[in-house]
């Protein structure tokens, strides 16, 4: 009996672990290697538990979800990705959230098909992103 | 009788109350209040257009509104009974002392009954979040005019 409960409890936490990638890229433009270097970096941040980086054009939006006790220097971790992203492709606006709301919207977005609604969509969530109340 | 002996009869009598498991109560029921709360504010962020930033007024509101109709309904004081503090320290327990002191005064009519009751533990509650506010920000702007912290 006991048993029976405990490898079910394990196969459960097992599941419970899900088998998506940290990093997880959808791009539409052709500079492939800007977009492979991001990954790189993303992937490399022992405090980014996962993240979503959406290239669009001139847009670069990075959606992470950070390690539970990394949530109390979000602040400071979201500014310094946005220097250290902006420092190296100047030419594109640069977009960094580590809110929960970014990260389900812009998972959500990486299905959408249509190109034009996509970027309406985003616009959207980047002024959603300033509200303050 | 001496106010001593008093006392030593007083600790004689008084049953004992068991300090662990009434903390464990507290413990499992305010955890159970904080999960229902973070599920309602993971359903204002994926059902409408809330931030993590912005989801706290309308998930603090839920709650208190789901405590309110408990009161009235008389089962948070079930509740309360079972788990003490662990009902009443989350914000559903500022629910609860509004409407529990408003339907107290509810025989004394509308005005001096309800009206002049309904505040009257919570009112301590506004009164001390507000001044205890005042100062934290207070300090807070200090650190940040010194540089130490940022807003």
């Amino acid at each position: 009996m006991w048993k029976a409960i405990l490898t079910l409890s394990l196969l459960l936490i097992l599941a419970g672990c899900n088998d998506r990638e940290k990093v997880v890229t959808y791009a539409l433009t052709d500079n492939e290697q800007n977009q492979q270097e991001i990954e790189k970096l993303l992937k490399e941040d022992d405090a980014i538990e996962q993240a979503n980086l959406l290239v669009i054009e001139d847009e670069l939006f990075v959606a992470m979800q950070l390690k539970p006790f990394e949530k109390w220097n979000r602040k400071k971790i979201e500014e310094d990705w946005k220097k250290k992203l902006e420092d190296k492709f100047s030419d594109s606006k640069v977009n960094v959230s580590a809110d929960f709301k970014m990260f389900w919207e812009s998972t959500k977005l990486m299905e959408e098909k249509d190109q034009k609604k996509m970027l309406k969509e985003l616009h959207a969530l980047k002024k959603l992103a300033k509200e303050e109340t | 009788m001496k106010e001593q002996q008093y006392n030593t009869l007083k600790d004689q009598i008084t049953p004992k109350s068991p300090i662990a498991i009434n903390c464990l109560k507290a413990f499992a029921v305010g955890g159970v209040i904080c999960c229902v709360g973070q599920a309602i504010s993971f359903f204002y962020m994926m059902f409408f257009d809330f931030t993590e930033k912005t989801v706290g007024n309308p998930t603090v509101a839920t709650m208190v509104f789901i405590a309110m109709l408990l009161t009235g309904f008389g089962q948070y004081r079930k509740l309360g009974q079972f788990a003490g503090a662990g009902s009443a320290v989350p914000v559903t327990g500022f629910g609860n002392a509004v409407v529990s002191s408003a339907i107290e005064g509810k025989t004394e009519g509308l005005v001096l009954g309800v009206g002049s009751n309904m505040f009257k533990l919570a009112g301590s509650v506004i009164l001390f979040g507000v001044v205890s506010a005042f100062f934290v920000t207070l300090i807070k702007l200090i650190l940040v005019s010194v540089g130490v912290a940022a807003w």
